[in-house]
């Protein structure tokens, strides 16, 4: 971690960030520059003079880059008023499915339409001016570049998935300082999102324009000349060739002549972004509205609402009848693939983090801290009880349901672990998430809770203190621990998550926007 | 006239005499000053006094104490007096007309013939002004107010001598006296010599239309630009007294002048006439815009000359007699 | 004939005048009078003090604990110090009558408070 910062704050990016090639080309560093020092070109971040020269002091540049551990506390601060969190999918209010009503957008967009029929709304409605969004290169299909949609016919030609990387928090900058637009509604992945909420947590002058942000739910993205590379040798594929790259359990490269390859993304990992490797935010957890492909339904897409902002927009929507919605109760499978993918986009992440580690290789600053905590964070946790943290009313599960029942209910609930208990109210074991994955979707009616669960259970007592609960978690790499009476073990009290821990190291970014 | 000194010494300086005079000049800016003021949308002198009175007595006394430069190369002597004679002269016509009477104090035939020669004699002491002080501004002030002397003064004459024609008396004094006999102001028989007159006085006080002596817009202040201090104050102080002379020449001639109507005394008469005239002569000031040298000459030699012939003719053959 | 209809008109109506410092007109929208700084929000970059075509702003340290001096008597009100903050610590208020007999009196402080 940096303990001391220069005065000129690009000196510390490049070295942190630039130099060991943890840069997506976001643009947020050249969107906040106040001497406009820093440019994007040619798929390089170019320093264009010595901003030394102008400024006395300026930390924007660092602070306000998606990888750099400057101000990360206070971004969480902007969702963090919705009701509900789990470890995989966020802070949120609500997840829907959804689907634009026009079906021109949904066959456009190869999924639901979800993002281009909000914008549409919103523009049409003057909730918004404008539409920083990802439009595709018309003589590479698949390469990406930022624009500026204004009227809704701009929108039209930015939908689709996402692959490679795009400077849209540049745009966003030129959308302020040369269009003058003053509700700009903001489109991209995680990493971007994460940038825009920097920099309305630094309090730039251009976040005045922002009127909302929508995350799209990413896997990550790819260099473009080590895909292609990979592509042309493994796969016998030219860049030209490619129509469209789809992803459900696998990336499915679709090309001009109609042939279909599957590459399974364990594949193509090493051909990912340097920092997408170590990225554990699979549902751009701070945007205002999370949208993502759902599949295996393949012109719904998944939606997560976020805060009030994002609230008002899609309600808006599907009242005035843009949206078709659909609650996520009524797709099991497809939250089930949407974990799925979440816990395996962090399981890579903290492999590469750790191996990193162990090989002394660079990390970028915004991931370096895994499970370590502060000396503040360990006091505070140290002044807790596990029975003042704990949750006392806990959702159980029989040992008799069968798992289509439990991922009915893991549906409803989005928790990702139940305890088991008996018709005596004896805790028998613990059922999870990962647990109900591993069965097969055509064996899911007949196998019992009871022949998944884990029976060993790591528990603690209720006068245990927040810390051991906290290293207990970390050690057995679990996200929900069980308390348990001391003297009968059988018998629950409560459960503690990762969540609750989190609510008390995090208390003091609680902000409004 | 024969009367004790002391009376007559009281009313050379007194009443109608200097002082008043002068006080009734500081009056006839403020009019002017007020007048003009509201038809441009402003006050105007607001609050020295009330409603302003005494900006213009508030003016004379700070330029007063203002220090007063002489250009280097000026003629000294012409330079310090030329201000002097010009107030000297303004104050001595005013003797001429009618105040408190209908004789003026010092009033005998011939005396409208002093009175033109006095106008010539100030626009000569204007040219002389503005040549001694060697400033290229003053010196085009100084010719330019000498050429326009040269297009307004026969009809200024001419507008002079038709009411001493009618009336029959080359003193101002007499034709006053042959109105108020008559019964009848000389405007109603001769309203084109009134109307000569009118622009021939803005000719001869330099108020616009025909302010092209002192165009503050051309020339910085034409041919009173190098003069300061003492020497401005009472070059203004003579201006002003112009005013008044110009305006108390017209009331006099063709308004009827100091007469006593029913039971107001003459004085009073002769000032409600004369300030309405101020009146007029401002307002006439506030609409109109300046003249170039050329179009003012031409101008009145082209059109008020053969006017105010006309109007001698006409006087001549009995209309407006 | 127009022209003496509308002097006569404006001879008996009430002036334009507006009697300052008896009456003041009301300050439109986005009047840059005196600039104002927050410190609360102000970093110390720097930039105000570079941009400022007068030269009429001084910051004393750098970053964190900068403080700002401005002399007013040298402020030409242009805004550009506004305008380059890049997190709009400085407002332009509506200040503007700022005359004052001493030049010394004309200079505004602005400190960090702990």
């Amino acid at each position: 971690m940096k303990v001391s910062r220069e005065l000129i704050a690009y000196n510390d990016l490049k070295k942190l960030v630039i130099e060991p090639g943890f840069c997506i080309l976001c643009g947020a560093c050249e969107a906040a520059c106040p001497v406009h020092a820093l440019k994007i070109e040619h798929d390089e971040l170019h320093y264009l003079f010595d901003c030394s020269n102008h400024v006395e002091f300026c930390p924007i540049c660092y602070d306000v880059c998606p990888f750099t551990e400057a101000l990360l506390l206070e971004t969480l601060g902007f969702v963090t008023d919705a009701p509900n969190r789990r470890e995989s999918i966020g802070y949120y209010r609500k997840i829907v499915l959804a689907q634009a009503r026009d079906e021109k957008l949904r066959e456009l967009s190869h999924s639901g339409g979800v993002v281009a029929a909000l914008l549409l709304h919103g523009i049409k409605t003057d909730f918004i001016d404008s539409a920083v969004v990802s439009e595709s290169e018309e003589e590479a299909p698949i390469r990406l570049r930022p624009s500026i949609s204004l009227v809704p016919d701009d929108l039209l030609s930015a939908v689709d998935c996402k692959y490679f990387p795009s400077a849209v928090a540049k745009a966003f900058g030129k959308a302020v300082h040369e269009y003058g637009k003053l509700e700009i509604a903001f489109v991209g992945t995680p990493c971007h999102v994460r940038a825009i909420r920097k920099l309305e947590a630094w309090e730039h002058k251009i976040i005045n324009s922002l009127k909302i942000v929508i995350g799209l739910i990413c896997l990550w993205s790819f260099s473009y000349p080590e895909l292609t590379k990979f592509l042309r040798e493994n796969h016998n594929i030219e860049a030209d060739d490619i129509k469209r790259i789809d992803l459900d359990r696998k990336y499915r490269i679709l090309t001009k002549d109609n042939r279909e390859i599957a590459i399974s993304p364990s594949e193509v990992r090493d051909h990912t972004l340097n920092s997408c490797r170590m990225c554990q935010d699979f549902t751009a957890e701070l945007a205002d509205i999370s949208v993502g492909g759902a599949h295996p339904l393949t012109d719904w897409s998944i939606v997560i609402i976020r805060t009030e902002e994002g609230e008002r927009l899609f309600n808006d929507a599907v009242k005035a009848g843009v949206l078709n919605v659909k609650s996520i109760e009524e797709e099991p499978e497809v939250y089930r693939h949407f974990v799925e993918m979440a816990i395996l986009k962090r399981q890579y992440a903290i492999e590469e983090v750790e191996r990193r580690k162990r090989n002394n290789e660079p990390i970028p600053p915004a991931f370096m801290r895994t499970t370590e905590l502060l000396p503040r964070e360990e006091s505070l946790l140290s002044m807790l009880k596990a029975e003042q943290i704990m949750t006392r009313d806990v959702m159980t599960i029989s040992p008799e349901a069968t798992v289509e029942e439990i991922l009915s209910i893991m549906t409803k609930h989005h928790h990702m672990g139940y305890p088991l208990v008996n018709e005596k109210n004896e805790l028998v074991g613990i059922v999870t998430f990962e647990d109900v994955s591993k069965v097969p979707a055509s064996k899911r009616a007949e196998t019992l809770a009871k022949e998944i669960a884990h029976k060993k259970l790591i528990t603690v007592n209720p006068e245990a203190s927040a810390m051991e609960v906290y290293e207990k978690m970390s050690k057995h790499k679990i996200g929900r621990i069980l308390v348990v009476d001391k003297e009968d073990p059988k018998k629950l009290l409560g459960i503690i998550t990762k969540t609750d821990i989190l609510h008390i190291l995090r208390w003091p970014m609680k902000r409004k926007r | 006239m024969a009367q004790d000194p002391l009376t007559l010494i009281f009313q050379i300086l007194i009443f109608p005499g200097i002082a008043f005079l002068i006080l009734l000049a500081f009056l006839a800016e403020w009019i002017d000053r007020k007048v003009v003021a509201r038809i441009q949308s402003r006050y105007g002198p607001l609050y020295t006094g009330f409603s302003g009175i005494l900006q213009p007595i508030a003016d004379f006394l700070k330029l007063l104490s203002k220090e007063d430069i002489t250009p280097e190369w000026a003629d000294r002597p012409v330079f310090t007096l030329a201000p002097i004679v010009f107030l000297a002269l303004s104050l001595t016509a005013l003797f001429l007309i009618p105040i408190t009477s209908e004789n003026a104090l010092a009033s005998f035939e011939g005396d409208l013939i002093l009175l033109m020669f006095i106008l010539t004699m100030l626009i000569v002491t204007v040219f002389l002004a503005g040549y001694c002080s060697v400033s290229p501004f003053s010196l085009i002030g100084g010719v330019r107010a000498a050429l326009q002397m040269i297009g307004y003064e026969i009809p200024l004459a001419l507008a002079l001598i038709t009411p001493a024609l009618v009336s029959g008396s080359l003193s101002i004094s007499g034709i006053v006296q042959w109105q108020s006999l008559n019964g009848v102001w000389l405007i109603i028989l001769q309203p084109l010599g009134f109307g000569i007159l009118l622009i021939c006085m803005l000719a001869e006080l330099e108020f616009v239309p025909f302010d092209i002596p002192e165009a503050e817009t051309e020339i910085v202040a034409g041919w009173m630009t190098e003069f300061s201090g003492r020497k401005l104050a009472l070059l203004r102080l003579g201006k002003n007294l112009k005013v008044l002379l110009a305006s108390s020449i017209i009331s006099s001639i063709y308004l009827g002048g100091a007469q006593s109507a029913g039971f107001i005394p003459p004085v009073i008469v002769f000032l409600i006439k004369t300030f309405l005239v101020i009146i007029l002569l401002s307002f006439l000031r506030a609409v109109f815009a300046r003249f170039r040298i050329d179009q003012m000459v031409s101008g009145m030699w082209r059109y008020l000359v053969p006017l105010a012939v006309l109007q001698v003719i006409l006087a001549s053959i009995g209309v407006g007699g | 004939m127009a022209i003496i209809k509308e002097a006569l008109r404006q001879l008996f109506s009430r002036p334009a005048t507006v009697r300052y410092p008896f009456e003041r007109m009301a300050v439109p929208e986005g009047f840059r009078g005196r600039p104002v700084w927050d410190m609360h929000r102000c970093i110390g970059c720097g930039l105000c003090s570079r941009v400022c075509p007068s030269g009429a702003i001084e910051m004393i340290g750098k970053g964190l604990e900068a403080e700002i001096i401005h002399y007013v008597d040298r402020c030409m009100f242009c805004g550009q110090c506004a305008e380059s903050c890049p997190r709009n610590a400085i407002t332009m208020t509506k200040e503007y009558e700022l005359a004052d007999y001493s030049r010394k009196k004309m200079v505004y402080e602005y400190k960090r408070s702990t």
